[in-house]
């Protein structure tokens, strides 16, 4: 591999560059297709009401198929993106999608800017935590800072209102 | 023959766990999925306390189950406020901080090292260390756990319980305070599972943070709902099963190679079937909402 681009005193990778442009470009295809495509629209009918979008003409089974498979084309693009950077064992997937989970509701369930904003604020609070103590109590910190918003702010930090009256 | 008693062992105080899990989860419908933590709480408890202070491992057990019964009050604490998935969530992160804890706190637990050389029970001079004596007092203790759990559930407190489960609104509305029964609930089910942790502890004599993971739990609450939620027979059926039925496959015959992956393959399509065709579980009349 070629040495990488300096950039405001960090090394970054051609490698790395292509990760970052590509999860930014597919977070932002996703948010548009959630907010402005018919299907996209669908799929949140159903989330909000099942049985609703049934009396307007929406398929619930069908929406719930084919949100299962864009989530799962896009598990699967993420996995080739980790792939590109580290390496790959059968049981990889458990630890990110824990970290997913944490993630989108610290950052608020429901809402992509949210999700990609808990994203990077649980991976920076990961990491400047094991530079004070040991490295074994990454999972710890993750956990904690789980648990503290589930109690203080379980709708997370741009979550939807009505998720605290769900809760 | 010592094989299928030490498997019988094992499917015993894992009989105990599934009880008082599914006291938490089956009758109270709290889905909890740290129980795993509680057992390691007990059994690193009575572990210490007999190895650094050369405590009897029977009073290491009665403290290990008490001080199990305290941190179920930490962890009911969130089933206050949370419902649901998020509940799950947040006591499976309480697993993962325990298991975090048993694992890097090296100055205390000696870290994924483990603690070696644990004493067994002893009765007077009378030493419970054939592997047969162990069965009988595990077999003493799933008694008395299933004794105390089945007076619980038949019983006003159990009634309140299945309240919350049913509609903890409603019960609200009958005068019941529902947030002190919900940690009264954990602080059972912790209490047991610190019971559990401490027999395994001082049977196998050896403990480290790695048979406390939070895939433990997974397995205890799998347990449960194979058996059927709410139902006691169902917690002796499903921890029975999923412990005995791997080991039956081994006798399959299949070439050594091919067997573990075949194993795991056959467990894993057997819990979809049983789900698929019987979701409240083998002997349970309560389903997941």
């Amino acid at each position: 591999m070629k040495e990488g681009h300096h950039f405001l005193g960090a090394v970054i990778t051609d490698v790395q560059i292509l990760i970052l442009v590509v999860s930014g470009l597919l977070s932002i295809v996703l948010w548009l297709f959630i907010q402005r495509a018919r299907l996209g629209k669908a799929m949140r009918a159903v989330s909000d009401d099942s049985i609703a979008s049934s009396v307007v003409g929406i398929y619930p089974e069908k929406i719930i198929f084919i949100s299962f498979a864009i989530g799962s084309a896009l598990a699967g693009a993420a996995g080739i993106l980790i792939s590109l950077e580290t390496n790959i064992e059968p049981t990889m997937g458990m630890n990110a999608i824990l970290k997913g989970i944490i993630a989108s509701i610290i950052g608020g369930i429901g809402s992509i800017p949210g999700a990609m904003f808990g994203g990077f604020f649980l991976g920076i609070a990961e990491n400047l935590g094991i530079w004070k103590i040991q490295a074994g109590w990454k999972d710890c910190i993750a956990f904690v800072i789980l648990i503290i918003f589930l109690l203080v702010r379980p709708g997370g930090i741009l979550g939807i209102k009505t998720e605290k009256e769900r809760l | 023959m010592e094989y299928l008693l030490h498997i019988l062992v094992i499917t015993g105080i894992y009989i105990i766990l599934t009880l008082s899990l599914n006291l938490v989860v089956g009758w109270t419908g709290l889905p909890a999925l740290g129980h795993a933590a509680f057992s390691c709480v007990g059994a690193y408890t009575s572990s210490l306390l007999a190895l650094n202070y050369g405590l009897s491992p029977w009073l290491g057990l009665l403290i290990g189950a008490c001080v199990a019964g305290l941190i179920g009050i930490v962890i009911g604490f969130p089933s206050l406020r949370l419902k649901g998935d998020y509940l799950a969530l947040a006591t499976f992160g309480f697993g993962v901080i325990v298991y975090s804890i048993a694992k890097n706190w090296v100055s205390l637990t000696r870290g994924p090292m483990g603690l070696p050389g644990i004493p067994q029970f002893s009765v007077g001079r009378f030493q419970v260390s054939e592997i047969w004596q162990y069965l009988t007092l595990v077999a003493l203790f799933v008694f008395l756990t299933y004794l105390v759990i089945r007076r619980v559930v038949n019983s006003p407190f159990g009634r309140i319980l299945c309240g919350i489960r049913e509609d903890e609104i409603a019960t609200l509305v009958m005068g019941k305070d529902v947030n002190r029964y919900k940690i009264m609930v954990f602080v059972i089910g912790a209490f047991f599972a610190g019971i559990a942790g401490s027999l395994y502890a001082h049977y196998i004599t050896f403990i480290d943070p790695s048979s406390f993971t939070v895939m433990e739990s997974i397995t205890i609450l799998l347990m449960v709902v194979f058996g059927g939620m709410g139902s006691l027979a169902g917690s002796f059926v499903g921890a029975s099963i999923l412990i005995i039925f791997p080991e039956l496959l081994r006798f399959l015959g299949m070439p050594s190679s091919i067997a573990a992956p075949l194993r795991q393959m056959i467990y894993g399509l057997l819990l979809i079937l049983l789900m698929l065709k019987r979701p409240q579980g083998i002997l349970g009349r309560y389903r997941w909402k």
